[in-house]
């Protein structure tokens, strides 16, 4: 009396199975397909936080460095061009009564495969020079810029690299782009740009 | 069957178990996204926070920078009591260097921002012979001194006698200040911030008189790197003369009834000088100026003589770097245009040694009857002149700055509603201003800048702090808005009616304006000053009696006193003692009019 | 006694599996809505973070331009009046702004931004005041350097200039608004 009785439930059970098996795939196919969907725009969402972060911090750096130079004795002092690298020195401040001028620093763009670098220098060129990369996530070409001789990107710069200084009287208009490939092949880039008035 | 039902128990579960790792999976990359946004987040707060305290730090720069242009300090709030604003706070602090810069740094929080930024500067025109008259220990004038002023840019000192540029003398010390009896001051008396003024009855002093708030640190002299040659004791009958450009030597002595000239422009370095009997010395000034660097001793003995060949007093200059204690003696007989500086000395003025130009040193003893004129010429006239700025930078934020980024306020256990924004958190000074006030009455105000209330005033006519102009018109000395009479002034300032008296007193016969003025003066004087000072006067002027009639000072009585000494009165002043509310009593009226 | 043992399991084999699906993929669901909410606020805080960055970089940017200019013109610049304009009526960039990223605006006319000066209109004219109470801007307070604070027009006379950086714009998470203050003044570089 048992058996039957038994076998009854297990084709219930089939059917259950079965059942189940169908809404589980479902749930299941629908989880994944949303936690792919989440994934993705959390990884894109974390990584344009992430990149737009290191922009403005590397940003942020430099315009700290250049604040405090002496427009005259900016290098290069060409107004209106843009160009990848600037060499200052600040002030330290006064010593037995005397202004006393750091020594001169770099800040420059090092073109890389891929993507290139920003580069600080102190004492470029000399015996002592010291140099410490900020970023090596920086754009070859500024963001929507092609090497075409054009003005791709609307800016009034033509072919400008990933970081570029523009001397406007006695304001630096600094501009970056980092950008980093993803491991899903896209390309993630921040672009930031910045107005520095030269005080001394 | 036992081992078809044996796998049962370890199945049981398993996708429970599936599902919590896989919340514990997404948890953790939930978290991990989580984590990386607030990290961010809070990033950009505190960038922003920080940009925002750069621009906090700018404000205050820009507050103590333009603030130096107007003989400010420099010295914005304190971290203790900061100035608040756009939702921060901000102080900033000076330093005056020896070599004439000032180094500024301004320290701002905004919620979590901190920034520190620094300048240094060069205020223009400051000088320690802003000074005027100036020791750095107590001050104690000898009995019939009399110090005051004069532009040597507009006229001679006898020109300006008794007018308005006479009064602006600028006396001060680190120390107390001790007026003698007889002296003249006609001018301010700035004293130490713990110094005290005395003052002996029988002397005037015209302006006002108050501590400074903070020691005026005296630089020491640089004396410039010139070879010495050795020592001269020069004794010709032909005058010994130094050529322009630079000389040294270990010492000069000009023997009785010779000469020295020293001809500008010049650099002069001596270890010694002196000057005998008879001897003279010139500061040929005519091509350029004279500086006289004595490194040692000073002594012009009492029977030489020294004069300068023009009366441009920026043009003679000596400069004392004699050490601590040594004493220099001006004894000659001379009237010196120029200015004397001697931080470290004990200066010994005589009477006869009358100075034009101004004198600061560690010590003075100026002989009874000495003159000294103070050239306002010297003095620093700012007039919203910028200081040079000669660098900018981002100071290292201090170690009690950069530690605990909370709320400024919190950190500090301040109300922002109790904090003054920057414009109100300059460090106190001493101000000296002329103005019309807003009630159209010309008056001025010398005390504590943080006792005078600006709102009162409707135009600056002019306006010194620390004894630096800041507001100082070319033709200031013209406008008929100043004061000519020096007496004026006094019966303006804040002696009491008692010392009013002793300096009218002492300088009767007073002018109409003086005596009109201390009839009328708010708050009055006592009835017997009044009345001693006008007895004083007699024979009144109209004018002078009309005040009398008016005057606040004099009851029915006092008023037929002084009415009766001056009778016959004028009609009007008849007309005036008539009409005089309160009357006059029945019976003082009647004699009044009785005696006409 | 002896069937009981083999039941039992059996009973709870056939049932629990279901169940233990159920609570499973409620759990994993929960799991998910907690996921992708997170997600979305990670976005949304992003979106936020992008908006702030955006207004305090055109907020830095803006007053790093304005110490940049002639002192002397940065209030006629940056006014509200066309009219004072240094190069002709309405050659001046003005007190209102677009940032480009912040498309949002509360403004009418879709400006993110204003600059604001301690300035009123008074008879259709445009007055650089010391009176005006401004806690803000630190005012009120002398501008011209005679340390009065007078009802009278300094924007010919000013020698500090507060100055405020003000954005307003819509976000997902409501209306927002930054702000940002200094005070420019003249520095003699001679």
């Amino acid at each position: 009396m048992r058996a039957p009785h038994r076998s009854a439930r297990s084709g219930w059970t089939l059917v259950e199975v079965v059942l189940a098996s169908t809404f589980t795939v479902g749930v299941f196919a629908k989880a994944a397909f949303v936690m792919e969907s989440a994934l993705g725009l959390a990884s894109d969402e974390t990584a344009s936080m992430h990149y737009e972060d290191q922009a403005r911090r590397v940003m942020d750096r430099i315009g700290l460095a250049i604040m405090g130079s002496d427009r005259e004795t900016l290098m290069p002092q060409i107004e209106e061009l843009h160009t990848n690298s600037i060499r200052y020195s600040f002030s330290l401040g006064l010593e037995d009564g005397e202004v006393v001028w750091s020594a001169p620093e770099e800040i420059r763009f090092q073109n890389g495969v891929g993507t290139g670098a920003i580069e600080w220098r102190e004492n470029p060129g000399a015996a002592e020079e010291r140099r410490v990369v900020w970023s090596n996530l920086v754009s070859p070409l500024l963001e929507g810029e092609e090497v075409n001789g054009l003005d791709d990107n609307g800016n009034g710069l033509i072919d400008e690299d990933g970081l570029s200084f523009v001397l406007e009287g006695n304001r630096i208009v600094i501009r970056l782009t980092l950008r980093r490939p993803e491991v899903d092949g896209r390309l993630v880039e921040e672009s930031v740009e910045h107005v520095v008035y030269c005080r001394n | 069957m036992r081992t078809r039902f044996l796998p049962a128990p370890e199945r049981r579960g398993s996708a429970l178990v599936f599902s919590v790792m896989s919340v514990m999976v997404v948890s953790i990359l939930a978290a991990g996204f989580l984590q990386l946004s607030m990290s961010v987040t809070r990033r950009l707060n505190v960038y922003s926070d920080t940009q925002q305290a750069i621009n906090l730090a700018e404000a205050g720069l820009a507050e103590a920078y333009s603030g130096l242009a107007v003989a400010r300090t420099g010295n914005v709030g304190t971290m203790e009591a900061p100035a608040v604003l756009g939702g921060g706070l901000l102080w900033v602090e000076a330093e005056h260097h020896a070599s004439g810069l000032v180094e500024l740094e301004c320290t701002a929080m905004y919620g979590t921002g901190r920034a520190t930024l620094g300048l240094v500067c060069e205020p223009v025109g400051l000088g320690v012979a802003s000074l005027g008259f100036f020791t750095d220990e107590d001050l104690r004038l000898n009995p019939d001194v009399r110090l005051d002023s004069y532009d040597s840019k507009v006229s001679t000192y006898a020109d300006q006698l008794n007018t308005a540029l006479n009064n602006k003398g600028s006396i001060g010390s680190n120390g107390d200040v001790s007026v003698a009896s007889g002296n003249t001051i006609m001018g301010d008396i700035v004293y130490g911030p713990t110094g005290q003024l005395s003052v002996a009855s029988g002397s005037v002093i015209t302006g006002g008189s108050s501590a400074r708030p903070e020691e005026e640190v005296l630089p020491p002299v640089v004396v410039p790197d010139i070879p010495l040659q050795k020592a001269v004791k020069y004794t010709g009958g032909i005058p010994m003369v130094v050529p322009p450009g630079q000389a040294g030597y270990a010492g000069l002595d000009i023997g009785k009834n010779s000469t020295l000239i020293l001809k500008g422009p010049l650099d002069l370095v001596v270890n010694s000088l002196i000057l005998r009997l008879g001897a003279k010395l010139e500061f040929d000034t005519t091509n350029g100026p004279v500086q006289l660097f004595v490194n040692e001793s000073l002594d012009f003995s009492t029977s030489s003589v020294v004069s300068t060949s023009t009366q441009v007093t920026s043009d003679s200059l000596i400069f004392v770097a004699a050490p601590e204690g040594k004493s220099v003696n001006f004894g000659a007989k001379s009237q010196f245009y120029g200015f004397i500086y001697a931080p470290n000395a004990d200066v010994h003025i005589s009477a006869q040694y009358e100075l034009y130009g101004g004198l600061v040193c560690k010590e003075l003893q100026l002989a009874a009857q000495g003159k000294m004129h103070y050239d306002l010429s010297l003095g620093a006239t700012l007039s919203g002149q910028l200081p040079i700025l000669h660098s900018w930078r981002v100071v290292e934020l201090p170690q009690q700055v950069a530690a605990r980024r909370i709320d400024p306020f919190q950190l500090l256990g301040l109300d922002p509603n109790d904090l003054l924004p920057p414009a109100q958190s300059h460090q106190d000074q001493v101000l000296d201003v002329r103005y019309v006030d807003t009630s159209g009455r010309t008056t001025s105000y010398f005390g504590l800048e943080s006792e005078f209330d600006w709102s009162q005033v409707g135009s600056l006519l002019y306006g010194v702090r620390d004894g630096i102009a800041f507001y100082l018109p070319e033709d200031y000395a013209l406008s008929g808005d100043v004061a000519n009479d020096p007496l004026v002034d006094l019966v303006d300032s804040s002696l009491s009616s008692k010392q009013l008296r002793d300096a009218l007193l002492a300088a009767s016969p007073c002018s109409t304006e003086a005596l009109v003025a201390a009839c009328l003066r708010d708050p009055p004087m006592s009835q017997s000053d009044l009345k001693s000072v006008l007895d004083a006067n007699d024979p009144l002027a109209p004018q002078t009696l009309l005040s009398a009639v008016t005057s606040p000072s004099l009851d029915s009585s006092a008023l037929k006193d002084v009415l009766l000494d001056n009778s016959p009165l004028p009609t009007e002043v008849l007309d005036a003692v008539l009409l005089r509310n309160p009357p006059l009593s029945p019976s003082d009226l009647t004699k009044v009019l009785t005696i006409q | 006694m002896a069937r009981l043992p083999r039941s039992l399991p059996t009973r709870g084999r056939q049932g629990f599996s279901f169940l233990e699906l159920i609570i499973g993929m409620s759990v994993l669901l929960v799991a998910l809505l907690i996921f992708s909410s997170s997600v979305s606020g990670v976005a949304k805080q992003r979106t936020v973070n992008r908006e702030t960055n955006l207004a305090v970089a055109a907020a830095r940017n803006l007053l790093e331009t304005l110490r940049s200019e002639e002192f002397a013109e940065v209030y006629a610049l940056y006014n509200t009046n066309p009219g004072d304009d240094p190069g002709g009526a309405g050659t001046a960039p003005g007190n209102r702004f677009v940032v480009a990223g912040l498309d949002d605006a509360v403004d009418s006319n879709g400006f993110d931004g204003e600059i604001v000066f301690p300035d009123v209109e008074t008879g259709g004219a445009w007055q650089l005041r010391e009176d005006l109470e401004l806690p803000e801007l630190g005012m009120p307070r002398d501008l011209s350097g005679d340390s009065i604070v007078d009802d009278r027009d300094h924007a010919g006379s000013y020698f500090i200039l507060p100055v405020l950086i003000r954005l307003r714009w819509r976000s997902p998470i409501g209306t927002r608004q930054y702000e940002m203050t200094t005070q420019l003044c003249q520095y003699n570089k001679s």
